[in-house]
């Protein structure tokens, strides 16, 4: 029971508080205003969502690999860095001394000084031009730049609730320096992204010129430094290939990066977040009304990550057989996410725009004809692999490979990528 | 929540009036400069009305837009830092505006501000002003429930003996 006089001079704090509070309604409204008028700076173009990157992964998927329906985590080759001499924004005689890479999906590059004057940033990928703009950020604080470019990941749909690690890798030749500019980075980071509302997660690191092994890595990948050192200690002493991970996203790496600690977390059951393999299997089953001793043999089960969730992708087989003449076999593929244990999509098959539609609404935005294109291909996802319906309508304009995706449920054309 | 993520400016007006208080006082209770914490209180609306939008439940909606006003004072400090050294706690507070405050209650949050330390102050607005309960106070400041409640009835008692 609370004491009369703790309620009273609970009551006089909130009354005094309320009473000194001053009236700026007016002032918020005009700040809102303001905020609505101002034109999203950098670019007209759309939102690139991580599902809109998912999509065109699914759409590389499917022109080059018809059939090949596992693109779970595939790659976007919008993620691709573009090793190929860039023009600096900005240029000045003055001495590098740290070099910053921001990457999320856009790859930035940013050089600073040894006062942490920008120097020159640089895109490092298409989406990053996009982040980056017309911005010039040459003489500004480093820790200004990096703010100003992560608010327009946020602007851009870049940064958000599914797609929401950053990783902040910083190059000086002295490392406490390094340590400092990176710890300073990710603070600024992380205060930057819980303040508008994302629950997101900053990975800073330290990467030094000295590796050249590294940067060779990186270069042959075509993906950054600090990419590169993180995928590196995500595989660790692991037989696993490097490139199978250069196409995940930082978000999805970062989950990765959990599940494998999750997975080899001792303990209880209850202790732990992810379902486990066995719960999974036993959900897969259950959805396909089969029980593990019709199985032709123990099923394949990983982990994967997809913007940002992680799945147990579960591959089994049935066969029968009657005679030597007669046998069949069906195989099944099941998603399960490894925390809520839902198979994404479960009771949703009918997709409510046709194929033909799908590739006009294609079309259409590309002001093209049928008569115009040649080897044109349509192919439904359903949900089944849990991810969204699309289609993927693949043709070839003028030698080149255009994959376009339509959702499969509003109509939307969400992104056309020509390769 | 929702209309104001569509845009609707009523809604965020019902907003401020149920939570100006709170969002103002933790500012001030952190920053301890009212022009500071006005500054904040306004960001805070506006990044709320820009950010409700993508604002996904996740328990009490106070705790998010705490969590933003906490980070924008947290900037704030950063930027002050940049240009003075001088420690925040190391100048006595005098609360200036607005007129028509009583006097009784400019001696209560000027002896809030100036005899309660930065976690003192910070338990007792959240708890009197955000009505967030204490085992909720201690997860929002990462203390262990017995530190808060020890520090709050210190704190009380502070404030008591003060307007004595």
């Amino acid at each position: 029971m609370k004491n009369n006089q703790y309620i009273q001079m609970e009551n006089r704090v909130k009354e005094a508080f309320d009473a000194a509070t001053p009236d700026v309604l007016d002032a918020v409204l005009a700040g809102c205003e303001k905020e609505k008028g101002t034109v999203i700076t950098m670019t007209n173009q759309k939102k690139s969502s991580k599902f809109t990157k998912w999509a065109v992964a699914t759409a590389a998927c499917f022109a080059m690999v018809i059939g090949c329906f596992a693109a779970y985590g595939a790659l976007a080759p919008a993620d691709k860095i573009d090793t190929a001499p860039k023009s600096p924004i900005t240029s000045t005689a003055s001495a590098v001394a740290t070099v910053v890479t921001l990457d999320v999906n856009p790859s930035i590059e940013i050089k600073a000084d040894a006062t942490e004057k920008v120097l020159d940033v640089l895109a490092l990928n298409k989406d990053a031009e996009i982040v980056i703009g017309e911005n010039d950020f040459t003489g500004k604080d480093l820790d200004q730049t990096v703010s100003t470019l992560i608010d327009s990941m946020i602007e851009q749909g870049y940064l958000n609730q599914t797609t929401n690690s950053v990783l902040v890798s910083v190059e000086n030749e002295n490392e406490a320096t390094g340590n400092s500019i990176k710890d300073k980075l990710a603070n600024e980071i992380t205060d930057k992204v819980t303040t508008e509302g994302i629950n997101g997660s900053v990975i800073g690191q330290v990467v030094s010129s000295d590796d050249s092994g590294l940067a060779e890595l990186a270069k042959a990948h075509g993906i950054t430094v600090g990419k590169a050192k993180f995928i590196c200690y995500i595989i660790g002493n692991e037989n696993k290939n490097f490139a199978d991970y250069i196409h995940y996203s930082i978000t999805d790496l970062n989950a990765l990066l959990k599940a494998s600690a999750e997975e080899n977390k001792g303990g209880k059951g209850e202790e732990k977040n992810y379902i486990g393999k066995d719960a999974a299997l036993k959900i897969a089953l259950e959805a396909c009304k089969l029980t593990l001793d019709q199985l032709d043999e123990y099923p394949a089960i990983e982990i994967v990550v997809q913007r940002g969730e992680v799945f147990y992708d579960i591959f089994f087989k049935i066969s029968e057989y009657v005679d030597e003449y007669n046998h069949s076999s069906q195989s099944f593929h099941y998603y399960v996410n490894a925390v809520t244990g839902k198979i994404p999509g479960a009771g949703v098959t009918e997709p409510n725009i046709t194929a033909k539609e799908a590739i006009a609404i294609v079309l259409d935005s590309l002001g093209l004809t049928e008569d115009e294109i040649s080897e044109l291909e349509c192919r439904f996802n359903d949900m089944e692999s849990g991810l969204p319906m699309t289609y993927v309508v693949a043709f070839v304009k003028n030698g080149k490979l255009h994959a376009g995706l339509v959702d499969a449920m509003d109509g939307t054309h969400i992104r056309t990528e020509v390769y | 929540m929702v209309a104001i993520g569509h845009g609707n400016k009523e809604a965020l007006a019902k907003l401020y009036h149920l939570v100006s208080s709170p969002v103002y006082s933790f500012a001030l209770s952190i920053l301890r400069n009212e022009e500071d914490a006005k500054d904040i209180m306004q960001d805070c609306f506006v990044t709320v009305y820009r950010r409700a939008g993508q604002y996904q439940k996740q328990g009490n909606p106070l705790a998010w837009i705490l969590t933003i006003t906490k980070n924008l004072c947290l900037m704030k400090l950063r930027a002050r830092k940049r240009v003075s050294e001088t420690p925040l706690e190391d100048f006595e507070f005098t609360l200036t505006a607005p007129e028509g405050t009583a006097s009784e209650d400019r001696i209560l949050i000027e002896g809030c501000l100036n005899t309660l330390a930065l976690q003192e102050r910070q338990i007792v607005v959240l708890h009197a002003v955000w009505g967030f309960k204490h085992r909720e106070i201690a997860s929002l400041l990462d203390l262990a429930l017995p530190t808060v409640l020890s520090k709050y009835n210190r704190s009380i008692k502070k404030l008591q003996k003060m307007l004595e």
